[in-house]
């Protein structure tokens, strides 16, 4: 109720300014407001010579990996070690060093969103800084993001050709750290099987998450297989699923944690571009009922149809489904098994 | 540009339910053709491009733009659209009817217009017809 009326007061307020130019109060409001953006602009703004500031101003980890890793591959190395490269959130700021971007700077997302408008307001011929995303938040450039799916234009085509103007960009190599010895030694003191354990990924930030019994019997399952199972969870708030161990590999070990287990069944997330490159066994699970343009999840994000993988398991539910999901998991889980003993042989 | 734009606006004010609209352009041949697509324009008013790019400044600072739409391709800065054209064969059409006026799901709009004139103004909005 409170927070109802502040913003009905803040809502009115603005409008009283709005009714007339010459009122006193709109010019020191919208001179404070533009002090403040300008400040905030140029504490953001590379001034370094030769180096530029580079912005990704949504905090999904799947986007700052596509925006960094191209961003990388664009600009070659040299000139990825004087750029200025700014984020919402911590998180993103380890997905951008992945790259080898050395001044990584996390906003939160309201200053981000202000920084937008400055950028609008600026207007193209005026501004040094550049915005690898194809919709920055909060502003009237969100239209590229309806184009979703329409001639089967997808997630990397985004932000291939929207945000950097070349199909045919390849992603630059991340660079993880070798974390083999403190990774082994991780499973050693924790009951983890290398090659049998199992993590799972079922937190996610942009689409919907499954259900969480959904987990419950999935960790059932394949503990009578013989996995150990643990859960991936980011902050305080993603708790682990039951019966699972909770683990938050930073992102430059996650490779050598991925692939010492051996498999990672996951919600669509960004997770999964993160781990997309890694040799292991990759079940993502697409929610269907979402639509992106004129079609899914699955459709706009597939791993394999961005070309960021080519060997990830990639499936849908139907309804309410769940438990054949879990059984088309599990067959999935063993037959990768399977294939995977034989070629050892 | 004009073109799609104004041959897809009855269509975006049926589907949000708005009874007209008002033209801010810089380009004088809007103002020539437009009642030739819809009845449903109040009024028009012709700017400059200067006028154009202060009007976009202005909508940025009061954060409450809900109410234009921005017919462009590259303005405002962080819609830089001009890129899609051509990928995976999006034309302009579809860019301006299904990113700028959310027209989804989307119908190609397929018109003829007969038009003797030979102004350069209207043959500029018009020679973008297929």
């Amino acid at each position: 109720m409170g927070g109802n009326l502040k913003y009905r007061l803040i809502r009115k307020f603005k409008r009283i300014m709005l009714r007339d130019n010459t009122n006193l109060f709109q010019h020191i409001f919208f001179k404070y407001q533009t002090y403040n953006w300008w400040k905030l602009y140029r504490k953001v703004a590379n001034d370094r010579e030769g180096g530029k500031t580079y912005v990704c101003s949504y905090n999904g980890t799947g986007d700052v990996y596509l925006a960094t890793g191209l961003l990388a591959a664009k600009i070659g190395p040299d000139r990825v070690k004087e750029a200025t490269v700014c984020v919402v959130g911590g998180a993103a700021k380890n997905v951008a060093s992945l790259f080898g971007f050395e001044d990584v700077r996390a906003l939160d997302q309201a200053e981000m969103n202000n920084l937008m408008r400055m950028c609008d307001m600026l207007g193209p011929e005026n501004l040094d800084i550049v915005i690898t995303h194809q919709a920055a938040y909060g502003t009237t450039g969100i239209m590229m993001d309806n184009m979703r799916n329409y001639n089967g234009f997808n997630f990397m085509d985004m932000y291939k050709a929207g945000v950097f103007n070349d199909p045919y960009l390849r992603m630059a190599q991340p660079k993880f750290s070798d974390a083999k010895e403190s990774v082994s030694k991780f499973f050693e003191d924790n009951g983890l099987k290398p090659g049998r354990n199992v993590l799972l990924a079922p937190y996610v930030n942009t689409l919907s998450m499954l259900p969480q019994w959904f987990w419950i019997e999935l960790v059932h399952d394949l503990k009578l297989l013989g996995f150990t199972v643990c859960t991936n969870c980011g902050n305080e708030n993603e708790r682990p699923v039951v019966g699972t161990l909770e683990v938050c590999p930073t992102y430059k070990d996650l490779r050598d944690f991925c692939e010492y287990g051996g498999y990672l069944i996951a919600s669509r997330s960004g997770l999964c571009d993160v781990t997309s490159s890694f040799n292991m066994c990759k079940i993502v699970v697409y929610q269907p009922y979402q639509f992106w343009g004129e079609g899914r999840n699955i459709d706009y994000f597939s791993l394999n149809g961005m070309g960021l993988s080519d060997d990830a398991i990639e499936m849908e539910y139907e309804g309410v489904e769940f438990l054949k999901l879990k059984d088309k998991i599990i067959k999935q889980v063993r037959e990768w098994e399977k294939y995977h003993s034989m070629e050892s042989e | 540009m004009n073109y799609y734009g104004l041959l897809y606006l009855d269509e975006y004010l049926v589907r949000n339910l708005l009874k007209e609209a008002l033209i801010v352009t810089s380009s004088p041949g809007v103002m020539k053709v437009a009642d030739q697509f819809t009845p449903k324009i109040r009024d028009i008013v012709i700017v400059s491009d200067k006028e154009m790019d202060d009007l976009i400044t202005y909508l940025k600072l009061t954060e409450d733009d809900s109410k234009f739409v921005i017919v462009s391709l590259r303005h405002p800065v962080t819609r830089n659209a001009k890129h899609l054209v051509g990928v995976k064969d999006l034309t302009v059409e579809q860019i301006v009817a299904i990113g700028i006026y959310f027209i989804i799901p989307y119908r190609q709009i397929i018109r003829r217009f007969d038009y003797s004139s030979s102004d350069p103004a209207t043959m500029e909005i018009m020679k973008e017809a297929p």
